[in-house]
């Protein structure tokens, strides 16, 4: 039993803690823009689907998996899922857990960073000093270091101060620093969400000349359902990624989380508090912020144009000039970067906890050693996405780690819970201390549906996708050594992260096998 | 906005709202409060 693992001080820190995690850019900029461009109100039923069949019960699996390796001192999948069996191949079956966490890391503070330099642009006025996409594009080239004439300074200050805020809540500890930022953040990101979708859904018509472009219009064109889009395998897989991108699952960080609960805790409740926290940030705040906001602005076709050209358009090029538009601009830009920064650092600390989570259980590493080393390689494992951004480097990471990995760790997480814990343990595990009972269909959903559902996800996704991305199609020759690099640096840290494992294992071998 | 759409985005809203709301009154029944013990004073 693990009596010297930190504690959450309280149920609800755990789950704005879990919230907070799963919140983050993707709930405000991403999933309107998935929407629109599959179907809009019609996307809400494989995105619903996904989230009933794959996203619950997996967030579910993972608070399991989680609490169950914490009673006995771990906080990772390697040493969670070793614990659940005696073959000694399980616990690099859990390399992803801590590797996927660690990867969108060295990538996510970057973008993290660029909210916090945007916000300090809104609340001085300089953003506002161009006034079309282009300039407004340009003004995003120059501050990340890759527009003519530009430098990487503004880029690399804004990137050092999102750093060492992120180190300094880990360095915290649980209490101190992830559960007090996830109690003050949480609640000043819904009341920061709240005001800009009022100020959005009141702004009527702006334009009087174009009657069109009116709020009544925008909310129309993000929810009029497109049926025939149902009948598109695309859309299927845009809202199962959604699912997993928005809740965090499939990445190991719930598991790390969860594993400072308490034997008893409540876990059934607690999950599906967190998730019904993140969906509604994202379907009710998100869903009346972005899309209805370029559409009042820039009609029906300039919104489907803007949406096809990305999130971070949207989001760091089209948003300004939205608000630009707007009296007290400055502030409600101000505040909608911010809100994107709160969103973003909780999301941040939940990916550096479970490699944290690792160091300190496996190698008995004090927080303050663990948080300078992992700080240093942090740090240096993010410049290349920095300086590199223009060759396709940071797409290349958020690729295999937040779109590919999860996929395939989610999988391995629930053939480990079905086939090593077994079905009836985890069921019964799942429900020690549960405040609620869950439905008896999810044990047949838990046990046949979400393995099918991923299993199908992957081979559709194989068959679509994964050929042309190995083979680097339509990647410019120019940028094919960065992708390479890029892929490189992930083969690195896999190989470092097995080897991390074997080691841990090899130096706690004596007192594995006394626990065993 | 069509009738579809007004359809589609007041059953979303509910199932969200009422998933949201199942989840708090669940979590702060008196009840259940004796369940979650000492640590949860903070909540």
């Amino acid at each position: 039993m693990a009596e010297n693992r930190e504690k959450w001080g309280s149920r609800i820190g755990v789950i704005l803690a879990v919230a907070g995690s799963a919140v983050g850019l993707g709930n405000f900029l991403r999933f309107p823009t998935k929407a629109v461009l599959n179907g809009g109100g019609a996307f809400l039923i494989p995105y619903f689907v996904a989230l009933i069949l794959l996203g619950i019960p997996l967030m579910w699996v993972e608070w399991t998996l989680g609490r169950y390796g914490g009673r006995y001192g771990h906080g990772t999948a390697p040493g969670v899922f070793q614990k659940l069996g005696k073959s000694k191949a399980l616990k690099y079956l859990g390399v992803l857990g801590t590797l996927i966490p660690f990867l969108v890391l060295i990538y996510y503070m970057y973008i993290e960073s660029w909210t916090l330099g945007y916000a300090f642009f809104s609340f001085t006025g300089e953003l506002f000093t161009e006034t079309n996409q282009e300039t407004m594009k340009g003004f995003l080239n120059s501050y990340q270091g890759i527009g003519e004439g530009s430098s990487f300074t503004t880029a690399l200050i804004f990137f050092t101060i999102t750093f060492f805020t992120n180190f300094y809540f880990i360095y915290k500890g649980l209490q101190g620093g992830i559960e007090k930022l996830s109690k003050i953040g949480m609640p000043i990101l819904l009341i920061i969400a709240v005001i800009l979708a009022i100020r959005v859904l009141t702004l009527g018509t702006p334009d009087p000349t174009v009657p069109e472009q009116s709020i009544n219009n925008a909310l129309g064109f993000f929810w009029n359902p497109d049926f025939s889009q149902l009948t598109n395998a695309k859309v299927w897989i845009e809202a199962a990624g959604q699912i997993f991108f928005t809740l965090s699952v499939g990445m190991g960080m719930i598991i790390t989380y969860a594993s400072y609960l308490s034997d008893k805790d409540d876990i059934a409740l607690s999950g599906l508090s967190s998730s019904s926290i993140n969906e509604f940030c994202e379907v009710i705040l998100g869903g009346s912020i972005v899309v209805p906001a370029v559409f009042v602005f820039f009609g029906a076709a300039g919104a489907l144009s803007i949406a096809q050209t990305g999130t971070f358009n949207v989001g760091f090029v089209t948003m300004p000039l939205i608000f630009e538009k707007m009296p007290f601009g400055f502030v409600f830009s101000g505040l909608w970067f911010l809100l994107l920064f709160i969103a973003g650092i909780t999301s941040s600390v939940s990916m550096i906890q479970p490699m944290m989570s690792f160091l300190e259980d496996e190698f008995k590493v004090t927080r303050k050693k663990a948080t300078i080393v992992l700080g240093i390689i942090s740090f240096l494992a993010s410049l290349p996405a920095i300086f590199f951004i223009q060759h396709g480097f940071l797409d290349e990471l958020d690729f295999w780690s937040a779109t590919f990995f999860v996929v395939i760790f989610a999988t391995i997480e629930i053939l480990i819970f079905l086939f090593v814990m077994g079905i009836n343990k985890g069921w019964e595990e799942m429900h020690i201390g549960s405040i609620i009972k869950i439905p008896s269909f999810y044990k047949f959903i838990l046990k046949y549906v979400t393995p099918l559902y991923l299993i199908i996800m992957l081979v559709v996704w194989f068959y679509q996708q994964f050929i042309p991305i190995i083979l680097l199609e339509g990647v410019d020759e120019i940028d094919k050594p960065y992708v390479w690099g890029a892929r490189g640096l992930i083969l690195f840290f896999i190989l470092i992260n097995t080897f991390l494992v074997y080691l841990a294992w090899k130096n706690n071998k004596k007192e594995e096998e006394g626990k065993l | 906005m069509t009738t579809g759409g007004i359809i589609f985005m007041a059953i979303s809203w509910i199932f969200i709202w009422s998933l949201s709301g199942f989840c708090f009154y669940k979590m702060f029944k008196p009840q259940n409060k004796g369940k979650i013990g000492p640590r949860d004073v903070g909540m």
